[in-house]
């Protein structure tokens, strides 16, 4: 019953760090993405903290400001990470490519 | 003897087995994206179709073994002959037929393997099986697959729900939406590639076999297209009843768990395909699911449900390795035999389909057959404020009896 624990434990550890390195930059950019559209005037903020859809119509184009342009690319920059990503998974499935 | 009809046969049964493999593992890639509405569910299973289908061409390097070393294959073992292999598969298609009207996600593989194994202790005896390999290559994957991928499941969705968290303003979850089509997507492919390649094993095997085709060539080019088509339609079809069971059987899946439950499973099927530790896709993958249920506080885990498909992995191999057992027992007359083991089959697989027709209530596991619907994010919105509609109006008429009673108290003479 020789099992290859050694092989286990690379699976284990590599499936790990691929899945949640995936999940972390995809999350980062939707959080930046949110947090741009926040800038740019999505949202209202009440004095009581509570949030709600802008009142001002929202694109507003005043609201665009060379910060939110800063984070918006990020988020794009971090999509594009993970397509790069999937790329790779895609280039792993495929035989022929290797 | 009559060597062409055994030939057509095995190829016959082994597309049907193809078949059952799809729509049993549709629910593998698509019961998330379909339970929390990332895809419509005729969209997600056409997609998944077609990937099986792009999966099943880009790979044709068929295993030189088809049961992986469980049985003591080529020179000092045993050899396996098209009789065996049919009644190997009549335990894995009834099996997996089983399994679906059970709403149970199993193994197809493991059934295969189990088929084959029945087949082989009545056709060649006990010592034709390797009980190590099977221990290798079965029991312990069993154990630790789900584990493995309900521990990445669950840290990508906890550390999801960490960077996404409201601090003061709103964000949008919905996002991981769209990052779910691409990563179900990547288990279709996957699946795909892994698993079309089975059946073209199979049919490679049986043609070598019977002498109509050279060892030396390689898989012909009517076999992929038969294994392709034959599992992207068994895709399509979808095995909606598994769908069910993994998309909202075991616990209520959202957006954000869905896409960490799917990166996990690709990550984990691709991590053990290209790194020589073999997991099951269908144990992966619920194991996944399970570990995004653990994740997202206040989530609830069905674990009677988890509980009956872990149970179903275990008698996977031992309950198609009986019917695999007693299908070779028939055919051991000869072809009269064979004929005998196909028309019962048949008359099995019509008999549980015409069940399934029969009892569409009963679907998936009888757990909680309300929780088992497959309720997209706005039916469940529109159930909820229905609910609290009735909660509110329920209060309102509690108030207004409890004022009545006060007004009644305040008059003269008392309550009367």
């Amino acid at each position: 019953m020789g099992i290859d624990w050694a092989a286990f434990a690379v699976v284990a550890l590599v499936a790990v760090v691929a899945a949640c390195f995936v999940v972390t930059v995809y999350s980062t950019g939707l959080r930046l993405l949110s947090a741009a559209d926040t800038r740019a005037g999505k949202y209202s903020v009440k004095d009581d903290g509570t949030v709600a859809p802008a009142t001002a119509g929202f694109p507003n184009p005043a609201g665009v400001t060379t910060a939110v342009r800063g984070l918006r690319a990020l988020a794009v920059v971090c999509f594009v990470v993970c397509a790069a990503t999937v790329l790779y998974g895609i280039y792993l499935i495929v035989p022929q490519f290797h | 003897m009559d060597i062409t009809l055994i030939v057509v046969l095995v190829i016959a049964l082994a597309l049907f087995f193809d078949f059952t493999n799809g729509f049993h593992d549709t629910a593998n890639a698509m019961a998330t994206p379909i339970a929390t509405g990332a895809m419509k569910p005729k969209v997600a299973v056409t997609v998944a179709a077609v990937l099986n289908l792009v999966g099943a061409f880009l790979s044709t390097a068929v295993a030189t073994s088809i049961s992986h070393g469980l049985i003591n294959e080529g020179p000092g073992g045993v050899a396996i002959t098209p009789e065996m292999i049919f009644a190997g598969l009549i335990g894995a298609v009834v099996w997996n037929m089983i399994t679906w009207l059970r709403g149970l996600p199993s193994s197809s593989s493991h059934a295969l393997f189990g088929g084959l194994i029945g087949a082989a202790i009545v056709g060649a005896g006990f010592q034709s099986v390797n009980y190590a390999a099977l221990m290798t290559v079965v029991i312990i994957p069993a154990f630790l697959s789900p584990v493995i991928a309900a521990l990445v499941s669950l840290l990508s969705t906890r550390i999801a729900y960490r960077i996404t968290r409201r601090p003061v303003f709103p964000n949008e979850r919905g996002g991981f939406r769209i990052g779910q089509v691409f990563t179900s997507s990547m288990v279709s492919l996957a699946h795909g590639t892994n698993d079309a390649q089975k059946t073209m094993g199979v049919i490679t095997l049986t043609l070598i076999a019977s002498g109509a085709q050279s060892s030396t060539q390689g898989v012909q080019f009517w076999v992929v297209i038969a294994c392709a088509l034959a599992i992207a339609l068994g895709t399509y079809t979808g095995g909606w009843r598994i769908i069910r069971t993994l998309g909202s059987g075991i616990t209520e899946i959202r957006a954000t768990q869905g896409f960490a439950a799917e990166a996990s499973t690709a990550a984990t099927i691709l991590a053990s395909s290209h790194l020589g530790f073999a997991l099951s896709t269908t144990q992966v993958s619920s194991g996944s699911i399970i570990g995004a249920g653990l994740g997202r506080r206040g989530s609830k885990i069905q674990w009677s449900t988890a509980g009956k498909i872990v149970i179903a992995w275990f008698i996977t191999l031992p309950a198609s390795a009986a019917v695999g057992a007693v299908a070779s027992g028939i055919a051991r007359f000869g072809v009269i035999g064979m004929v005998i083991d196909a028309v019962i089959g048949a008359v099995v697989i019509l008999g549980l389909y015409l069940w399934s027709l029969r009892k569409p209530h009963e679907q998936a596991i009888e757990v909680d057959v309300a929780a088992n619907a497959v309720f997209t994010r706005k039916e469940l919105r529109d159930l909820q404020r229905k609910k609290r509609a009735e909660d509110v109006a329920a209060r309102r008429a509690a108030l207004s009896r409890e004022r009545t009673l006060r007004r009644m108290a305040g008059r003269k003479g008392g309550r009367r």
